[in-house]
């Protein structure tokens, strides 16, 4: 089963997931597995895990790392039989996707000057404090040229999140997934910028495709959009 | 506590006069601080927050706006959804629109109604006390109505 959750930035969405997965959970016998895409670099974003990492403390749930190639989880989860997973968030996924794990690429100036929005999903320093779990992301992303090649197709990045996604779901019972409404502001953008919304927009309409039940959660109040359950 | 939340021009001040008609109102973009201690209702609490962010007087109003339902528990707040875009190049902007977030969420959670507007349709997507959590539309009512 997948349970899409979507919503704006700082509307409680988080919350209501880590809710939910808690409650898909068939007991304490059952893994819970929580798979964080935000790579750590810079200091808002290390606070932004630090809060989430609070969030979900006591709740029963096993970090796992990943910051591309999302169906390498999957082969993970196999491993453990019953588990529910709550994948936090599509935004970053795409971002990774598209423009690498910052870090690893050698010069990503030239992304940041063309589409200075994107810096929050930009790491720019290597993270030398790292409490991964288990880190699928280190071979994916080797030299430059390999990003390179990877940020000049929106649609393999769609596609890649969606086999994740899609290779998780046979892997495991439930499997909760939180994205992010970026398309509803018209402010005027650059090339780069329109293509990842453009991105994002894909994929979240091909998640909702595929998923059971799709929920909006807007300042913590959970609006159905879709429910086959 | 009642909140109306929706995008920008979507008809939210003239869908809350209908249907509070006796309400004197303040407007978050001029009115004085502590007007939300007393006021019948609010508009514009979006621009009311981010001035308390960028004016010194304003700070401690941040903290008070959390607890406003026990303040002023029949207040009718009219607030901006902001947060539906990427994420904002500029600082401040990106604290801005994670505090509204937060503080809107806080107060919805103590409201006893949610209503959100949309193409001057209102769409109660909370009724009762307590966060809200999986609750089904209650019905649409336009603004005209």
């Amino acid at each position: 089963m997948v349970h899409l959750i979507t919503g704006g930035s700082g509307s409680g969405k988080s919350e209501y997931a880590e809710e939910m997965a808690c409650r898909y959970r068939k007991g304490p016998g059952e893994k819970l597995v929580y798979v964080a895409t935000m790579y750590p670099y810079g200091e808002e974003t290390k606070m932004k895990i630090r809060r989430h990492r609070q969030m979900r403390e006591g709740k029963g749930f096993e970090t796992v790392e990943c910051y591309t190639g999302l169906a390498r989880v999957a082969g993970r989860l196999e491993a453990y039989g019953s588990v529910t997973v709550l994948i936090e968030c599509i935004s970053n996924l795409v971002s990774n996707e598209l423009y690498g794990i910052p870090g690893r690429l050698s010069d990503n100036s030239f992304l940041q000057s063309a589409c200075p929005a994107l810096q929050d999903n930009l790491p720019r320093n290597q993270s030398t404090q790292s409490t991964v779990t288990h880190d699928f992301g280190t071979d994916s992303l080797q030299i430059g040229t390999h990003i390179l090649r990877k940020a000049v197709s929106g649609q393999s990045a769609a596609d890649e999140i969606l086999r994740g996604i899609e290779a998780i779901r046979r892997a495991a019972g439930n499997v909760v997934v939180v994205t992010n409404e970026v398309n509803s502001e018209g402010l005027e953008y650059g090339p780069e910028m329109i293509r990842y919304k453009q991105v994002m927009g894909e994929v979240n309409c091909r998640l909702a495709l595929l998923a059971d039940r799709v929920t909006e959660v807007v300042y913590g109040i959970a609006v159905e959009v879709k429910n086959r359950l | 506590m009642k909140m109306i939340i929706g995008g920008s021009f979507q008809g939210k001040t003239q869908y809350a006069r209908r249907k509070f008609p006796r309400i004197v109102w303040a407007d978050g973009r001029d009115c004085p601080y502590d007007a939300v201690r007393t006021c019948g209702g609010i508009c514009h609490l979006e621009a009311y927050i981010r001035r308390a962010m960028q004016e010194e007087e304003g700070e401690p109003y941040l903290e008070l706006l959390t607890g406003l339902a026990g303040i002023n528990p029949g207040i009718v707040i009219i607030s901006d959804e902001i947060g539906y875009g990427l994420v904002p190049a500029d600082s401040f902007e990106r604290r801005y629109r994670e505090t509204v977030g937060r503080i809107c969420t806080r107060l919805a959670s103590d409201a006893e109604q949610v209503d959100r507007v949309v193409c001057g349709v209102g769409t109660t997507i909370k009724t009762g006390p307590g966060p809200g959590k999986e609750q089904a539309v209650q019905g649409r009512t336009a603004c005209g109505e």
